[in-house]
């Protein structure tokens, strides 16, 4: 039984193992989030090869890779923290909460790195900027997340106070 | 033998002091216990975003917002300001919204550096609702298309997640 203080509320959660990686969004995670997805942005969009090849996808098969991608992750880490916390509204309510942060730090970096390579301007066609987008979260998130999760499993254990 | 009944008389007096210092400090310390879970569960109260603050939030957007996203006036309107405007506007809109926000679960602004931090998170959570909402509105009103251009785009979206974000935070008071 792993016990887990949450200073913020002060509430304690019993979990069978140890799941604040997923529970808790730290300074850390961003940091890692952010550095990940720095990388293979850079690495995208420097490389003609890979850019010509992503962005000449049609956007319907960019959603889809996007969107089922997302909700396979998003199935494997809600199956992990049910079998944590046994309560699967819980564990869909923590996994969203924690998902919803490295997307939306993906998504930042993202926009901020084509808007800065001149890929993205305010006369550019939206769906395109969107095919960008959703093309340049698929590339990032493949570094991004493991980073970003694996920074709070390794090196960041939360106190078991209270 | 005055003297001893004096001295009686004044440790009887000082024990019956003690008596009711104790009751005191006793009512003082379940009063500020009563506090400590008021504050816990104020702290829990804005940390954790349900389904249904997703849902009354989508329902604000739509009861206050839609009236303004379907009107043709609004968006010819719209058409005549510059981007810098709209987002301006937009981040005034953002600020109010968090200062709303704060008195829908205390009475004061004072800082609690947990209460401010669950409250920015759930500040983004709203926003994030009020995002799905908005755009499907956006999309229904073809107010966002492919084949417009980022600059149009941001306009429609900023316009109507301002519309939104008010919307979202009346029906908050009106629930209250």
């Amino acid at each position: 039984m792993h016990k887990s203080y949450d200073p913020s509320t002060g509430e304690t959660h019993y979990d069978k193992f140890d799941i604040d990686f997923i529970r808790y969004t730290k300074l850390p995670n961003i940091i890692f989030n952010i550095i990940g997805s720095t990388v293979m942005v850079v690495v995208w969009i420097s490389n003609k090869k890979l850019w010509d090849y992503i962005t000449n996808l049609p956007l319907k098969n960019v959603v889809y890779i996007n969107i089922i991608g997302a909700i396979l992750f998003f199935i494997f880490l809600v199956v992990i923290a049910n079998s944590a916390v046994n309560n699967i509204p819980a564990a869909v309510r923590l996994v969203g909460r924690r998902g919803l942060f490295s997307y939306t730090m993906i998504t930042i970096v993202v926009v901020i790195a084509l808007i800065l390579a001149k890929k993205m301007t305010f006369q550019g066609i939206f769906s395109d900027s969107l095919r960008m987008v959703m093309a340049g979260q698929i590339i990032c998130s493949l570094l991004a997340v493991p980073l970003d999760y694996m920074s709070t499993a390794l090196f960041f254990k939360e106190k078991e106070n209270g | 033998m005055q003297k001893s009944r004096r001295k009686e008389d004044l440790k009887k007096e000082l024990e019956e002091i003690k008596q009711k210092e104790k009751i005191i400090i006793r009512e003082l310390d379940k009063e500020l216990h009563k506090e400590k879970i008021v504050e816990k569960k104020r702290r829990i109260l804005v940390k954790h975003f349900t389904f249904s603050d997703f849902c009354q939030s989508a329902i604000g957007v739509g009861v206050f917002g839609l009236s303004t996203i379907i009107n043709p006036d609004i968006w010819g309107f719209i058409q005549q300001l510059d981007l810098n405007v709209i987002f301006w506007v937009h981040l005034f809109f953002v600020i109010c919204f968090f200062i709303a926000l704060n008195y829908e679960f205390r009475s004061d602004f004072s800082f609690d550096i947990h209460f401010v931090r669950n409250l920015m998170k759930r500040v983004f959570f709203t926003y994030v609702s009020v995002i799905i909402t908005v755009t499907l509105l956006l999309v229904l009103v073809k107010k966002i298309r492919m084949d417009m251009s980022n600059y149009d785009f941001l306009k429609s979206f900023l316009t109507g997640q301002s519309v939104g974000l008010m919307g979202a935070v009346t029906f908050a008071f009106f629930k209250k």
